[in-house]
């Protein structure tokens, strides 16, 4: 069966991930359709981050599966990363190299990749192209590795709270850019922010980690509606009532 | 590949200063010594120099490639691309190399190109097994880095484990090291480098753990520490339990297991004999272990290795052997060596050690002798004799020679007495006092004296009553240079001279047979010749036996008969022609020959055998051979027929 049949881009069941004595996550079961935003929120240490490393290959799970595309990431990783784009928390771009170089070193590593459709972006984003990516503002960094995340064409956009300490302009930059790119080519979008306002019209469909379980799975619309509140005060009530639970 | 080249590329090019600094650091030792610095000149400057860079390149680079880019979190970089892990591992790994080699090489270019033609030249230095080492070294200061910076990068706990594992392994170093040294010697002389470099197995073991870690770690610096701990000692341990069996498989080499019996001798009576030799499939050339082995039954002792265990004594009966050995190597001669006996008349030989009450002090080999009735042993070095009471181990006396040293031979003259010679020069001449040692106190008792040039051998009657002086000098230099080996009678007790029975020879050897009589073997220009003279050294028989440029006398295989071993022959290294043994009947002149033997008994081994006496005729020492192949014989001197003890392909 290939990677382009299945319906469910993301699919993880039961995913058990544990530090030592620390669970980290907790038989987390959920699964991201094709062409959705999904929305994983949680407070710091709540395990979104181990998610996506599993998601990514870089973490094997102590229990459970979790398959990209119908593939094991942890086995699969080049192939499944031909078809992902990743925007990390923190910037991770060799420091030493401009965008621009950047930009040919991944041409490098992708069998695929629009070199022209990148530097459009960085020109979009006002990324000086010839800046060693250390001298870079926060906001330019996160809009390169955007770009950088985007040349191969991804299927499914892979966001580790992308807005995290960007300016209102740079949030805009970023959000819109993935709007567009739903709206060009219909990518699916796995996300985690604390940025709620920012995805309230953005994501179909949102989760909700606490303590490394799933506490909330639902679509957007419906969880609006159920709870008659703001994203926001939805999230704050969840995690308090659970927190304290 | 494309993607490994890339990845190795971003590397180089983020150090590139490293190279033009490393062509300008390589003018140094040309531009030095102009200014003053002399020693710069020196091509082992320049050559410990490009190492030194090459090696602190390795340094830091192994360290910043994949540690350092692993503790910042940018690894992830290129986990988050379609690029397999071994691209990014070998990737990063190969710039390292290429980071490290380069520096050196350039550096090397201006002092090399301005010496060429000189000794220590650039081809000499870049041939295949110093690069090879070369390589090594940098591969391992690599594989050191990395693992040193991935360490520090996790702060886990497994930097506890890992301390407690490298103790535990150096434990295991120290506690089986007999053993790895052994099996370590026999993988070093395989002959498949680069496993014969030291440094490659650890630098292999370290790139596999980098390489585990990688694929394993990923971008997860404490997994990543614990996938390169757990696999570089699950490697190390391994690499030294393996090490360990190779060296336990060496040891536990039997006679049976010999190729090439180097020599052997007999005890004066019964079956049992000591061998030395190479071993089939073993460790190198150097590794030769000493056995106490009986012919009939196939019994044996494992003696230890020649340099490890001195050539045993055996006491008068046969019953007893005695041999010093030192735990390891001699690195500090054979001081505080320990006395070992074995029970030859048991069912299942074995050695006991026997603690000594002054242990040997000797840095030359000393020698060891059973008293006449078996119950005392006596040391022999060159600073004392010393006598130990037997099973005890006491000393009874240590008798310093007083003036110069001791020599070969100590002769028991009863059960009371020995006779012993020293040994002292004034510069030009030399001079051999002749002292009879008593046994129950030491006290010594100058007898005689004679003068002798220092390449003076003695050999004594068995009685002690006469003593031979074998001047054995071949000629070197001008092609007319006059022979100078001589031989010569004395008396036992006072040195006075009563013969001279041979000389201006080009060689020399002579012994006392066992009815008193002696014989010589002589070589002059036409050939080998025996000579048979009496008690009072009158020429009773003169044979000639060949054109041969060696002779050595060999075992009596009955009263009136004499083996002697004509060369010169191959014993160590492969020689176009063969060894050759003559038996020769001394009543009627006869000579029986037997190519591609010769005596094992080996005389011509400076500490072993003139302490002992000759095999008495018709004992099994008298009748054992080396053959051209290797193997021990026992040669039937009746029929000519050849029994393989031992040895051989």
């Amino acid at each position: 069966m290939s990677g382009g049949e299945i319906h469910e881009v993301l699919t993880v069941r039961d995913l058990t991930v544990r530090y030592g004595r620390q669970l980290a996550l907790d038989a987390v079961s959920l699964a991201v359709p094709r062409g959705a935003v999904y929305a994983l929120l949680g407070r710091n240490g709540a395990g979104k981050s181990s998610l996506i490393r599993c998601l990514l290959g870089q973490q094997h799970p102590t229990h459970g599966s979790l398959r990209v595309f119908g593939l094991d990431p942890w086995k699969n990783r080049p192939a499944l990363m031909a078809r992902v784009g990743v925007v990390p928390e923190t910037p991770d771009a060799p420091p030493e190299l401009s965008a621009e170089q950047l930009s040919v070193l991944c041409g490098r590593l992708n069998e695929r990749w629009d070199a022209a459709s990148v530097a459009e972006r960085f020109r979009r984003f006002d990324v000086p192209a010839r800046t060693p990516f250390q001298r870079l503002s926060k906001g330019q960094k996160g809009a390169v590795m955007l770009a950088l995340a985007l040349g191969h064409g991804p299927e499914l956009l892979v966001l580790d709270d992308p807005t995290l300490g960007l300016d209102v302009v740079a949030r805009n930059a970023v959000f819109g850019e993935v709007i567009g790119e739903l709206a060009d080519r219909g990518t699916t979008v796995f996300l985690t922010t604390h940025d709620l306002a920012g995805i309230e019209g953005l994501a179909d469909r949102v989760a909700i980690l606490v303590g490394g379980r799933v506490v909330v799975d639902e679509e957007m619309e419906a969880l609006k509606a159920r709870w008659s509140r703001p994203l926001e005060e939805i999230f704050t009530a969840v995690v308090g009532e659970k927190g304290a639970a | 590949m494309k993607a490994l080249v890339a990845i190795a590329g971003r590397e180089v090019r983020l150090r590139w200063l490293i190279l033009p600094v490393s062509l300008v650091v390589g003018f140094f030792p040309i531009v030095a010594p102009r200014l003053g610095f002399k020693a710069a000149g020196d091509p082992v400057f320049g050559f410990v120099g490009c190492l030194a860079l090459g090696l602190v390149a390795a340094l830091a680079t192994g360290y910043s490639v994949i540690g350092g880019e692993l503790a910042a979190g940018r690894l992830g970089f290129f986990f988050s691309r379609p690029v397999p892990w071994w691209s990014i591992w070998a990737g990063k790994l190969s710039a390292c190399v290429l980071l490290t080699a380069l520096p050196g090489v350039l550096a090397a270019v201006p002092w090399m190109t301005a010496r060429v033609g000189q000794p220590l030249s650039a081809a000499a230095l870049m041939d295949l097994p110093g690069s090879l080492f070369a390589t090594g070294l940098i591969v391992l200061a690599v594989g050191l880095a990395h693992a040193a910076s991935i360490v520090h990068g996790s702060r886990s706990w497994v930097v506890a484990a890992d301390l407690g594992l490298f103790a535990a392994w150096l434990w295991g170093l120290w506690a089986a090291g007999p053993l790895i040294i052994y099996g370590a010697m026999w993988v070093l002389f395989l002959d498949h480098p680069p496993l014969n470099y030291p440094q490659w197995p650890l630098a292999l073991a370290l790139l596999a753990a980098s390489a585990v870690q990688v694929y394993v770690g990923r971008t997860d610096a404490r997994r990543s520490h614990l996938a390169l701990s757990a696999t570089l000692w699950s490697l190390l341990f391994a690499g030294l339990g393996l090490v360990a069996g190779v060296g336990w498989r060496q040891i536990q080499a039997t006679p049976r297991d010999l190729a090439d019996v180097l020599w052997a001798a007999s005890a004066p009576r019964g079956d049992w004999m000591y061998v030395v030799g190479h071993v089939r499939g073993r460790i190198g050339f150097w590794y030769a272990p000493l056995f106490l082995y009986e012919a009939e039954s196939a019994r044996f002792v494992r003696l230890g290795i020649a340099g490890q265990a001195t050539p045993p004594a055996f006491s008068g009966d046969g019953r007893q052997a005695a041999f010093l050995k030192v735990d390891n190597w001699r690195s500090g001669g054979w001081s505080g060596a320990r006395l070992h006996l074995a029970d030859l008349a048991s069912d299942h030989p074995s050695l006991r050690e026997v603690p000594l009450g002054i242990p040997p002090m000797s840095k030359t080999a000393p020698t060891l002798a059973f008293c006449p009735a078996g119950d005392c042993l006596l040391l022999a070095q060159d600073e004392a004799l010393t006598l130990y009471e037997l099973p005890s181990g006491k000393s009874r006396w240590t008798a310093p020679p007083l003036r110069g040293q001791w020599i070969e031979p100590v002769v028991f003259l009863d059960h009371e007495l020995l006779r012993a010679y020293r040994r002292w020069s004034d510069g030009t001449t030399s001079t051999v006092e002749i002292v009879t040692v008593r046994l129950r106190d030491g006290s010594q008792q100058p007898t005689g004296r004679l003068e002798s040039p220092e390449s003076t051998r003695l050999r004594s009657s068995a009685s002690g009553e006469r003593l031979l002086a074998l001047r054995r000098r071949t000629p070197t230099g001008l092609p007319d240079a006059q022979s100078l080996s001589k031989a010569t009678l004395h008396d036992g007790g006072t040195g006075a001279l009563l013969a001279t029975l041979a000389e201006n020879l080009s060689d020399v050897d002579a012994d006392f047979l066992a009815d008193g009589r002696v014989a010589l073997a002589e070589i002059q220009d036409r050939g080998a010749r025996l000579r048979v003279l009496d008690s009072s050294g009158s020429e009773e028989r003169s044979i000639d036996v060949g054109p041969f440029r060696e002779a050595s006398l060999g075992g009596e295989p009955e009263p009136g008969r004499l083996f002697v071993g004509l060369g010169p022959c191959p014993t160590f290294l492969a020689g176009t022609r063969s060894c050759e043994t003559v038996l020769v009947d001394i009543a009627s002149g006869q000579v029986t020959r037997n190519s591609g033997v010769s005596p094992a008994r080996p005389l011509w081994h400076a500490r072993v055998g003139l302490w002992q006496r000759r095999p008495a005729p018709g004992s099994l020492g008298a009748m054992l051979f080396r053959s051209d192949e290797g193997q021990l014989v026992r040669l039937d001197a009746k029929g000519g027929t050849r029994q393989v003890l031992l040895g051989g392909p």
